[in-house]
């Protein structure tokens, strides 16, 4: 049983596929085949019932999800990569084969000649294409796929039985569609959905597509760390493609030192390395609230944090990879701040211990702000309640960063540092390991 | 015949909860432990020596805290055991205690702001454990944000219990603040033998504690009961809308 809401969504469904078969869910809008399918790659945990697959549970066995392969109604494509790099990636993420089997999918859903092209140009159906060949790419012993035809065109429909075959031949698929023609088109048994309820017994004996192709061990899921590097790598090509986070930040915090070197020079004396300590913390939490913001939530508009959670990683390196990039990220904006206010409010904080202050404080409060982050994903007007939910737990941070500064500078008494900078480690290494134990938790509603 | 399956619609018999005998049992201990404290604050306690009356905020500041604390860690077994068990009866355990946990420790800042004023001369002071429960008391209305801006039932429960077990590291922060900085805040004296607090003040401390305590438990009781009556009419509004689907 599924429930969404007070609504029960779906109920007592029972269904069972054999290696070969094609199964077609046909419904109206709203009678639950996208929550079905949902519940099948483990995106929803269902109230009652389970999904096994390989002899393990999905969603919670890695190795049950790495028999998988989805497309649901938005293909999990990253619009500043390729085509050929969002291949590489799944592949990556999932321990795929390399090149060749990138090569032979691009041929088979007809985008090698484009494949070189970034996904941002292409059409509705080309996208639609490419979410195909990546939800086939690793071989899955079970195939998702919801409304496979939408946005195709009429050859595309034409092809899609071309393209099962050739990619995933083995494969059980099971679909949704709203187009009984689709389902004749690939052979598939029919079972309705109205309401929730199947309303055909699906459990009949296997449908004649019985698998002629010997059957190869499954690709082995790559290690932990893999798995991180690739989705830290992807980010980083991302924003270096987008720019849509570093050069905003780093101009941000350059307008605080100019607002704040404007406002107050007339009035500072012998208060300006304290004035300038306190722009710099301030301007190095709100960058990373800013950016820390958009960690999750842009994969989660973009339908691609669904093709990370289907992907067999464990989803605590989803959370290690965002942690990372953060970090980067508002190390980076911090050490340029430090420039910044050196040239404008002519203070030396470039030195050894705030340079180490703001690489440890920028650890310690993406810490929070990645967790936190991945809290607001599903929640109405996340710009306002990310700062609510951030800034609080990071007044230790704050603190502690403005307590080194301020001993670096002399306006306190240095001796205090050591501490300071084992309340940074302390939140960090807390944060840290909270993060990783309970990104898990929230991933999957 | 839709007449009978209409009347076939199951009675909400959770809801005779708000009924049971052990409400009314806990009211009365609620009336008589709140006015026997109420008797040991203002008339059974002595005045204070330096402080002379106003000490007696110490009556309701000193439990609001702790009571706070109690109700901040039952948000955390609650979310702690929702995200294990995934029954929503922990969840709405770990809703209810943060709402009360919030009141108490707003009526914590409060009485000890105006104690504060009054022997301080200042209505606010960053001292680290006024700074420290200013932290916990944000954080826990963050987490009331975050679940009223979540619309989907199944995710509210599941982030809400996320930040749940994170808050709850900000409670041993402001137990141990005063022992930790340099605070305005005397050091623990009821937990420490020898703690210098006269027999009469600590006994009306405890009855106040005590009285705190029948309070929360109360409130807890109430606050879930009105949660599951929420649910129950969400479903049987969902019943009613499946019925009506059927009979068409």
């Amino acid at each position: 049983m599924v429930r969404l809401g007070q609504r029960n969504v779906l109920r007592g469904v029972s269904l069972a596929l054999a290696p070969g078969g094609r199964l077609a869910v046909v419904g109206p809008n709203g009678a639950g085949k996208t929550t079905l399918l949902r519940a099948l790659a483990g995106l929803i945990r269902p109230r009652r019932g389970r999904v096994s697959l390989r002899g393990g549970r999905v969603p919670d066995d890695p190795a049950a999800r790495a028999g998988l392969g989805f497309l649901g109604h938005r293909p999990p494509l990253y619009p500043h990569l390729s085509a050929r790099e969002n291949l590489a990636f799944a592949a990556r993420l999932h321990g795929a084969a390399g090149p060749p089997r990138i090569d032979a999918a691009l041929e088979t859903v007809g985008l090698a000649a484009d494949a070189n092209r970034l996904v941002r140009d292409y059409s509705r159906g080309m996208q639609q294409r490419l979410g195909l060949a990546l939800a086939l790419l690793p071989e899955p012993d079970v195939v998702l796929l919801d409304e496979p035809d939408a946005s195709l065109d009429a050859a595309g429909v034409n092809d899609l039985p071309m393209m099962l075959d050739a990619l995933a031949p083995r494969a059980a698929v099971l679909f949704s569609t709203h187009d009984e023609r689709v389902a004749q088109a690939l052979d598939a048994r029919i079972v309705r959905i109205e309401a929730g309820r199947l309303t055909e017994d699906p459990r009949e004996p296997p449908a004649p597509h019985p698998p002629t192709i010997p059957r190869q061990p499954p690709p082995s899921p790559p290690s932990f760390a893999r798995a991180v590097a690739a989705m830290i790598a992807k980010d980083a090509r991302v924003e270096w493609r987008a720019r849509e986070q570093v050069p905003t930040l780093l101009m941000f915090t350059l307008l605080a030192a100019v607002v704040f070197d404007m406002a107050f020079i007339a009035a500072l004396g012998s208060e300006v390395a304290a004035v300038a300590v306190g722009v710099l913390w301030i301007s190095v939490l709100l960058a990373a609230t800013l950016a820390g913001t958009r960690l999750f939530t842009t994969e989660f508009e973009r339908g691609t944090l669904d093709g990370l959670l289907v992907a067999p990683v464990d989803p605590s390196g989803i959370y290690l990879a965002k942690f990372t990039l953060l970090a980067i990220e508002t190390a980076f904006v911090g050490v340029a701040q430090l420039v910044f206010l050196g040239l404008l409010l002519n203070v030396s904080l470039f030195q050894a211990s705030t340079i180490g202050a703001v690489l440890l404080a920028a650890a310690a409060i993406s810490a929070i702000l990645a967790l936190q982050s991945s809290l607001v994903v599903n929640a109405r007007a996340r710009e306002m309640l990310m700062p609510l939910l951030a800034i609080p737990p990071a007044v230790p941070v704050l603190l502690a960063g403005v307590g080194i500064t301020l001993g670096a500078l002399e306006v306190t008494p240095a001796g205090q540092q050591g501490a300071w900078f084992g309340l940074l480690a302390v939140v960090a290494v807390v944060f840290l390991a909270l993060g990783t134990v309970l990104y898990p938790q929230a991933a999957r509603a | 015949m839709r007449q009978a399956q209409t009347t076939e619609l199951p009675r909400p018999r959770r809801l005779a909860a708000l009924r049971e005998p052990a409400n009314a049992a806990l009211y009365a201990a609620l009336l008589l432990s709140m006015g026997l404290a109420l008797f040991m604050a203002f008339i059974f306690a002595p005045a204070e020596r330096v402080q002379a009356e106003v000490y007696r905020l110490l009556f309701v500041h000193v439990p609001s805290a702790w009571l706070a604390f109690a109700a901040f860690g039952v948000v955390a077994i609650g979310s702690v055991m929702f995200l294990i068990r995934g029954k929503s009866r922990w969840d709405r355990l770990a809703h209810a205690s943060a709402e009360i946990g919030v009141l108490f420790t707003t009526l914590c800042l409060v009485t000890g702001s105006v104690w504060g004023r009054s022997v301080w001369g200042v209505w606010w002071q960053w001292d680290p454990r006024l700074t420290t429960t200013l932290i916990m008391w944000f954080i826990y209305v963050s987490y009331l944000a975050l679940r009223a801006y979540i619309d989907d039932p199944n995710a509210r429960q599941r982030m809400a219990s996320v930040l749940g077990i994170v808050g709850v590291v900000s409670v041993p922060i402001v137990w141990f603040s005063v022992e930790w900085w340099r605070s305005l805040h005397p050091t623990p004296s009821v937990t420490n033998p020898g703690g210098g607090m006269p027999p009469e003040m600590l006994s009306a401390l405890l009855v106040s504690v005590a009285a705190f305590t029948v309070f929360y438990v109360v409130l807890l009781r109430q606050r879930m009961q009105l949660e599951l009556a929420v649910a129950e009419l969400g479903s049987l509004r969902e019943r009613l809308h499946e019925r009506n689907e059927e009979s068409l």
